[in-house]
């Protein structure tokens, strides 16, 4: 990970944007860990806020960092966009230590991001987020007929899925062919 | 003009099946008309509906209940109402309807109130036949309640067509509402739906339905019915119901016969009409005690009272494996005699 490229992400990582714990809540210093996407810029996360992550939380309870080793180690993401990670991370922090409502508004808007993010949140284990963002993809077709569903979810046409199965089929057949005189030639 | 894509195919399945099943049924439908692929995968999840109505007619429609929802596909089968030839002509368009039950409580009245949504949309024919567009929405869903309703005059039928387009019908209407008399065609058409679906079905309403000798209500008694009902029919002999097989049946005809009905209960008190709980005749005639009751030496008499004032009785009698049934008969407008097993 170069600091350079990273700017200030790393060398000072940015304050989540949740609002202030209430007066009310118990004073118990706050523990931050740190990830990173495939752009390599380092986001700091508030244990709260990575709770909505199963896999970080799993990752967290496992490991058992202190502050100073979590900030040595970011946990890498390479599978995910940069500016995806950035979307998660922003609304794990709007939704830290909150209920989430049954309709969210805090949901990312780009939705030509939406399968990646899509992706990344089933990776995550975000439950609620994924919640949300199947929805999202749902109501992309909310109303429409086959004809118009075909087109936003670009579902290709029997003949395309035929064609497609077959060059797997000859694509499988021919790795199989490969590996066999590979063999083949390794026993000899 | 669409301007947002997303591919859904690429996502993986656990991924794919969580998004189609937050959108609505007609939706889910619509997806499953968009190849082959999107079909098997929509057949995988194993949704569940409560029943499906086919309803064969001059409009072919299906009504699929789900839930609070209930899909309604009409086909329109040409210009001018043209009439439809068979299950393998193809529509000109499909209207699909949606209506979505909600209930609302008045928190005045605290009475309840059910709001019903509608929305029309029409899809294109997608290159389906009649036939294919039943059998594609019947095999969608799971569902242990498919029933369906002919009007044998406006469709043309053959057995295996049925065989293999239809669902198992639970339920069956057959209504043979015709201007004239019967042709070759009607007693053809009526054969030929209860030879497909006779073996199968369970409750099977007849509307003055044309059969002949050689498919007579004789043969339909026979068939292993909870619930038969027959209205009107053509020629009905008593001897018709000397088979009879099924749990419940509401024969309702123009003149019946006092004399045929004691008979019939002769049989039952002899052991006949094991699986008969319930049967009920009317149509015109005079309500005369003695001739219905003759020689069935009643356990019970009692009498009651009915709405109108006038002074109306009931039998009890039992058969030779100690079965009791009671026997009662109205006079309003028709005669009704009702036959109902106690135990």
């Amino acid at each position: 990970m170069s600091s350079t490229e990273q700017g200030t992400s790393s060398a000072a990582p940015a304050e989540p944007t949740t609002a202030p714990e209430s007066a009310a809540a118990p004073e118990v210093p706050e523990s931050f860990y740190y990830v990173h996407g495939k752009d390599k810029v380092v986001h700091k996360v508030s244990a709260g806020a990575l709770q909505h992550s199963a896999l970080i939380h799993g990752m967290i309870s496992n490991l058992g960092y202190t502050e100073e080793q979590a900030k040595a180690n970011p946990f890498p993401f390479e599978n995910i966009d940069g500016d995806i990670l950035q979307m998660v991370v922003d609304w794990c922090n709007q939704h830290k230590g909150k209920p989430t409502p049954p309709e969210d508004t805090n949901l990312p808007k780009q939705k030509e991001k939406l399968f990646d993010l899509v992706l990344a949140v089933n990776y995550l284990e975000i439950k609620e987020l994924l919640t949300y963002c199947c929805k999202q993809v749902a109501m992309m077709v909310k109303g429409k007929s086959p004809e118009e569903i075909r087109e936003i979810w670009m579902i290709p046409t029997d003949a395309e899925d035929e064609a497609a199965e077959k060059e797997a089929k000859k694509r499988a057949g021919k790795e199989a062919a490969g590996e066999t005189a590979a063999a083949a030639g390794d026993a000899k | 003009m669409i301007n947002l894509r997303f591919p859904l195919q690429r996502l993986p399945d656990d991924l794919c099946s969580k998004v189609l099943k937050t959108m609505d049924p007609h939706e889910i439908i619509a997806y499953s008309f968009t190849s082959k692929k999107a079909f098997s995968f929509i057949q995988t999840l194993g949704l569940s509906l409560e029943d499906v109505h086919i309803k064969m007619g001059k409009l072919p429609a299906v009504y699929l209940n789900i839930g609070c929802y209930t899909v309604e596909f009409n086909w329109r089968m040409g210009e001018n109402g043209k009439e439809m030839a068979s299950l393998d002509d193809i529509p000109v368009s499909v209207d699909v309807t949606t209506e979505k039950h909600n209930w609302s409580l008045n928190l005045v009245t605290m009475k309840r109130r059910m709001i019903s949504e509608y929305r029309v949309s029409t899809w294109s024919k997608q290159k389906k036949t009649l036939g294919e567009w039943i059998q594609h929405l019947c095999s969608i869903f799971r569902c242990e309640h498919y029933e369906s309703e002919f009007k044998i005059r406006e469709m043309t039928f053959d057995v295996q067509s049925f065989r293999n387009i239809f669902p198992k019908l639970r339920r069956a209407c057959i209504n043979g509402f015709l201007e004239d008399e019967p042709n070759e065609d009607d007693f053809q058409n009526a054969q030929v739906i209860l030879r497909a679906f006779l073996p199968y079905v369970k409750y099977l309403r007849l509307y003055r339905v044309p059969l002949q000798e050689n498919f007579s209500l004789q043969h339909i008694g026979m068939a292993n019915l909870k619930e038969l009902e027959i209205y009107y029919p053509q020629n009905p002999k008593f001897d018709y119901l000397l088979t009879l097989n099924s749990e419940r049946c509401i024969i309702s005809e123009n003149q019946f016969s006092l004399r045929d009905l004691n008979r019939f209960f002769k049989l039952w008190k002899k052991g006949s009409y094991t699986k008969l709980k319930f049967l009920e005749v009317h149509g015109e005639n005079i309500a005369d005690w003695n001739v219905l009751m003759k020689g069935l030496q009643p356990e019970k008499e009692r009498r009651l009272q009915a709405d109108g004032g006038e002074e109306e009785k009931e039998y009890t009698i039992q058969n030779c494996y100690g079965i009791c049934a009671r026997i009662r008969m109205f006079n309003n407008r028709f005669v009704s005699v009702k036959f109902t097993v106690l135990n």
